[in-house]
């Protein structure tokens, strides 16, 4: 379990994080969107000790980051910004992961060579921007660790790759109770790999649920009163968005489903459709919801 | 082996719930036969594991299948009674449909025979 | 087992060893085959010349040169490959995330570099170290020193690494990982040189030479070998690698190295590709650099004040300013930045202001010592020429630190002495802070025209010592110089010189020319020397120590005295009865070989031989003035078996190549004249100079 308490980092005199708090469980796949900026990678860092919180505790395992070498053998880190020793290959790589990470495998990391079709005995260098995230991915992977971390790796990533990725991950996850934190600042990159979700804004984490609560949280109905009515009428049901036109009314109700409907019904509607929502438009809810408003900046959600 | 459409709007615990119950409804998962393991099923279907779990424990909290640590998740002896009884609840769903039907006109005679001809080809299938 | 993982780990020091391997590679490669072609060469060449018993001399340094390359190019650019990660962002995280404290990752890839570096010391010195003892007949290669220079070497390397790496954990990028090498490594001690030695220099009662140890530039080992090849005293082997600057050396360059780590750990991983990792280094760096350049004119100000032309002044100030900008944009490649930091620079100015108080309080400080006779215990004193080693020459060198030694053994109390040495004290600081000040004239300068002699005491009050040098008129030096010589120990520095005899002296004969004479026969000739030496005053034996031959013939003697080792030289003068007999016995032996030799080059077209006479005024003559060869020719013809006793006698100088070398060594003969002989060059001479005045008046 890696858990983060009230950490704040500071880079001249602009707080990249405030205060997060966050706890992430052992053998879930935690995604963390936000846009460029926000503090993803800034996080990640300081979970892999490579900067020094201001203030606040992080550890992993219940072993504090900074310095060990006993937490950083529990995790590998797959930057945004990839570092290969210069002109080395995945063999060299490899054998230097090998030397360092106790747990590295040479079996995993010739199969897994092998699936992606990469040459290991290039230089590096020579290869594509996507292959080198490949090599990042299978020398992380290889090394079996408990906690893996992915800066914005999935982000643009080709789909078959993608794929394959993920079925690893998820193997690792089942089988050896890996935990995976995946950053990016796609949501939908992220919607059906994770199960846990966090929403990194500003220097703060705005939200963490559980995937699938998120996308039963809210509902969208679309209902028509025979007579005249206002949103009043409507007591009973937790509305998270109203507006209406016409006698047409399009709400965004939170809450029970099976619920709010039943107390809809007793309202005799001439229409009541009920239509589940999109994880982005439940996260555009949820956060002008929470007062955000996310009107320049739902692109990059 | 499960279909799961993982654009639909429906979660995709739900529908590995819903399919599960379907393959032992069709007799094609048996009593005491072994559901795959989270492990598989999560990479040939693509799936998150946790969610796979989740459909599991929601499977196994309704009686449907049991787990056996360290050995995986079957599926119990009156599975297909427990999905029968639960599934008795689509009865008033029917209800409902029949209403409306008797509202629009549609004669007595027309939907049983509906209904007759779906459980003949259903029994014949069996 | 644990802790030796802490500080040290095999998968990183391989990886190490693995990024600066070609570096390594080169520098091995370049050394060593240098190394080669320089033994194999020495050793040809020695092989070649070996007919005239000439055992070649050899060191470490001349035949693997390029040594002094691991220090000052080996070295630091494999730190900066190794520890380049950290001036790259990507880089710098992968290796703080790695399971390893950032102790392991420093002293790892500091292992690496250093083994590579020990690699190529070792590599391109075992040639010289396996070959040479098989050819103990032509070489002559001084083992013990060649592993003290290895030392040295290794030594300097560590230092040089530890500033570079201490350098590199306190900058980002590698323009400042570089500037930040140099400055580690020369500012401190070019800083603390220039204001001492010109705090020092200026007041004309320090010797600067003198002061040794801790200010003295060659105790920093890498300062000292580079700034030993700018200043022409450069150093052998033997000489003047003490054991303090090893010591010394090594202690700071594991100062660094500590201090490095400590940096290191104290890094922040996003402080890649910035100049400094904190702002404040920044300025600090930025701000030393324009100092020290602004030193230069502070100094030279503090020096001559008033006299220094206003335009040097300003000059250095715009050379200083020119450097503060300069290295901000080239280091944050911001013009901005270097507007916003000119403000800055007033920090500049006032340093330099502080450097120039401290330089006035030394200075102060200094004169204000003028004690009285009864204050001061006693005092060490010898004439300056003879035991300063202020801008010594090489072949000087060996005899001052020997006089130096010896004469800090005899402390003189006797009264006399100690008040003339004091008052003339107080007159010079007199005369200095009166007369000479304001024209910023050194007392030497001064004195010049009043022929005072000048002489170097050391003022003995408890524990303390004082070195101050002090100038005497005549009379002075005449009151003084007889009470030294009445003082039985001071005249004893002087007279007791090593045995002939002793086993643990070696006598050689030191000439340009080669005399031929082996080491008993150089014993003989050294017996023979005290006995002149006898005959001398004490006065005229000082003179002589300070001298040099008018034959360029020494007998070099090495002697230990008190457990280290020294090296005299003792000129042998044309005067000198007994010397120059066993001078003339000691080329007996081959005599008639060589004047064959002589006349079959007498009659080739350039003979380049070159006659002197001695102890009567005839002069020195070369081939191709008048009468020439009937001088020769007189010369020549002399008795054989003859010795000079008090009488005249000639040299002949000529060149003795080997056919088909290009090398060649030249011969001195020493022939003594008759009689007859003596008229017959007079005759000869007289002719010349009629000859020379007649045509003088043609023209």
């Amino acid at each position: 379990m890696i858990s983060v308490c009230n950490v704040t980092k500071t880079f001249s005199k602009t707080a990249a994080l405030k205060n997060i708090t966050c706890t992430i469980p052992e053998g879930s796949i935690y995604g963390m969107v936000g846009s460029n900026g926000a503090g993803k990678s800034t996080f990640l860092r300081l979970i892999t000790g490579v900067y020094k919180p201001d203030n606040g505790v992080i550890t992993i395992d219940n072993l504090s980051v900074w310095e060990n070498p006993k937490a950083k053998e529990l995790f590998m880190y797959v930057p945004d910004d990839l570092y290969f020793i210069s002109g080395a290959s995945m063999n060299r790589m490899a054998k230097l992961y090998a030397s360092l990470y106790p747990n590295f495998s040479f079996d995993r990391f010739h199969s897994l060579t092998a699936t992606l079709r990469l040459n290991p005995d290039i230089n590096i260098g020579t290869f594509s921007k996507g292959m080198k995230r490949q090599a990042a991915i299978i020398l992380a992977l290889s090394t079996q660790p408990k906690y893996i971390f992915f800066d914005e790796t999935f982000d643009g990533l080709d789909s078959v790759v993608r794929n394959v990725i993920k079925r690893l991950i998820y193997n690792d996850v089942a089988e050896r109770k890996a935990t995976a934190i995946i950053t990016s600042h796609s949501l939908r990159e992220l919607e059906d790999t994770c199960d846990q979700l966090a929403l990194l804004h500003k220097g703060g984490i705005v939200f963490e649920r559980d995937v699938s609560d998120l996308k039963t949280s809210l509902f969208k109905v679309q209902i028509a009163l025979r007579e005249d009515y206002d949103q009043s009428v409507f007591e009973g049901v937790d509305i998270v968005h109203f507006s209406k036109k016409g006698s047409v009314s399009n709400m965004i109700i939170r809450g029970d489903r099976e619920a709010s409907v039943e107390i809809l019904q007793k309202l005799s509607p001439l229409i009541l459709d009920i239509l589940p929502l999109s994880l982005e438009e439940v996260f555009t809810y949820e956060m002008s919801a929470l007062g955000y408003d996310f009107s320049e900046e739902t692109e990059g959600i | 082996m499960f279909a799961i459409d993982p654009m639909s709007q429906q979660p995709v615990y739900e529908q590995l719930v819903d399919e599960v119950e379907r393959f032992v409804l069709l007799g094609i998962l048996k009593s005491g036969s072994a559901l795959p393991s989270v492990r598989s099923l999560s990479v040939s279907l693509s799936v998150n594991p946790n969610t796979i779990q989740k459909a599991y424990s929601e499977l196994t909290s309704r009686g449907v299948v049991f787990s056996v640590p360290g050995k995986g998740c079957f599926v119990s002896s009156d599975a297909a009674v427990l999905i029968g009884k639960a599934r008795r609840v689509r009865l008033k769903d029917l209800k409902e449909i029949a209403e409306e039907l008797f509202l629009a006109g549609v004669p007595k005679k027309e939907l049983i025979d509906v209904i007759s001809t779906v459980y003949k080809s259903e029994e014949d299938a069996q | 087992m644990k802790t030796s993982k802490r500080f040290f780990d095999f998968g990183l020091y391989k990886e190490g060893l693995r990024s600066v391997q070609i570096v390594g590679l080169v520098f091995s490669a370049l050394l060593t085959i240098v190394s080669v072609f320089s033994t194999v060469g020495k050793l040809l060449s020695a092989m070649d010349t070996y007919e005239e018993n000439a055992v070649q001399l050899t060191s470490l340094l001349l035949v693997n040169p390029l040594i002094l390359l691991t220090f000052c190019l080996a070295t630091p650019i494999m730190t900066l490959v190794a520890f380049n990660f950290t001036t790259k962002r990507p880089a710098s995280d992968f290796y703080f995330s790695v399971p390893k404290t950032r102790n392991t990752v420093y002293w790892s890839f500091s292992a690496a570099v250093m083994t590579w570096t020990v690699f190529m010391i070792l590599l391109s010195s075992a040639v010289p170290l396996l070959v040479f003892p098989f050819f103990k007949k032509y070489i002559l290669f001084n083992f013990s020193s060649a592993f003290l220079f290895i030392l040295a070497i290794m030594i300097c390397c560590t230092l040089v690494m530890g500033a570079v790496n201490l350098a590199i954990a306190l900058t980002g990028n590698f323009v400042s990982n570089v500037l930040v090498s140099l400055l580690i490594i020369f500012l401190p001690r070019i800083l603390l040189i220039t204001v001492t030695q010109n705090a020092l220099e200026s007041i004309p009662v320090i010797d600067y030479g003198s002061t040794v140890g801790f200010l003295s530039p060659y105790i920093n080992l890498v300062f000292g070998m580079i700034y030993s090849l700018f200043s022409l005293f450069f150093m052998n082997d033997g000489l003047g690698v003490s054991t303090v600057s090893f010591f010394y050396t090594l202690g700071l360059g594991l100062l660094y190295l500590i201090l490095g780590n400590i940096a290191f750990n104290r890094r922040k991983s996003e402080a890649a590709t910035y100049a400094a990792t904190t702002p404040f280094l920044r300025h600090v760096y930025r701000i030393a650099l324009s100092s020290a350049v602004l030193l230069l004119g502070t100094v030279t100000f503090f020096s001559y004040g008033d006299g220094v032309p206003g335009i040097l002044v300003i000059t250095l100030l715009f050379l200083s300013l020119l450097t503060y900008c300069v290295y901000e944009l080239v280091t944050t490649k911001s013009f901005r930045s270097m507007v916003r930091v000119l403000p800055g620079y007033f920090a500049v100015i006032g340093v330099n202001f502080v450097l120039y108080i401290a330089m006035l309080a030394i200075s102060s400080a200094l004169l204000s010592y003028q004690p009285s006779a009864e204050k001061v215990d006693g005092v060490y004193i010898s004439n300056y020429s003879l035991t300063s080693t202020s801008f010594a020459r090489e072949d000087d060198a060996g005899n001052k630190l020997y006089w130096s030694r010896r004469t800090k053994d005899v402390l003189i109390t006797d009264k006399e002495v100690k008040k003339i040495v004091t008052d003339a004290l107080k007159q010079n600081i007199k005369y200095y802070k009166n007369d000479i000040k304001d024209d910023y004239m050194t007392l030497d300068t001064y004195f010049e025209d009043e022929l005072k002699t000048k002489y170097l005491v050391t003022f003995r009050q408890g524990f303390q010592k004082r070195t101050r040098v002090i100038y005497l008129d005549e009379e002075e030096n005449k009151k003084l110089s007889e009470r030294l010589a009445r003082i039985k120990e001071y005249e004893k520095i002087f007279t007791d010189l090593p045995k002939p005899d002793d086993p643990d002296n070696a006598v050689s004969i030191y000439s340009q020319y080669k005399l031929g004479a082996s080491d008993s026969e150089a014993g003989t000739l050294y017996s023979a020397y005290l006995k002149d030496l006898e005959k001398l005053s004490f006065s005229e034996l000082l003179d002589l120590y300070n001298t040099s031959s008018d034959l360029n013939v020494s007998i070099r003697v090495k002697t230990f005295y008190k457990g280290r080792a020294y090296q005299l030289d003792l000129p042998i003068l044309s005067d000198m009865g007994n010397t120059v007999d066993a001078l003339i016995k000691i080329q007996k032996k081959d005599l008639k070989k060589q004047i064959k030799e002589l006349k079959k080059l007498q009659k080739s077209d350039n003979p380049g031989i070159s006659i002197g006479f001695y102890r009567f005024p005839y002069g020195q003559y070369s081939g191709d003035q008048y009468n020439y060869d009937e001088l020769l020719d007189i010369i020549l013809s002399g008795d054989l078996s003859a010795t000079a006793g008090n009488g005249p006698f000639a040299t002949v100088l000529y060149d003795v190549g080997y056919e088909g070398h290009a090398s060649f060594f030249t011969r001195q003969l020493f022939l003594p004249l008759s009689d007859k002989q003596v008229n017959e060059v007079k005759k000869t001479v007289t002719k010349i100079r009629r000859a020379q005045s007649s045509e003088a008046v043609e023209y």
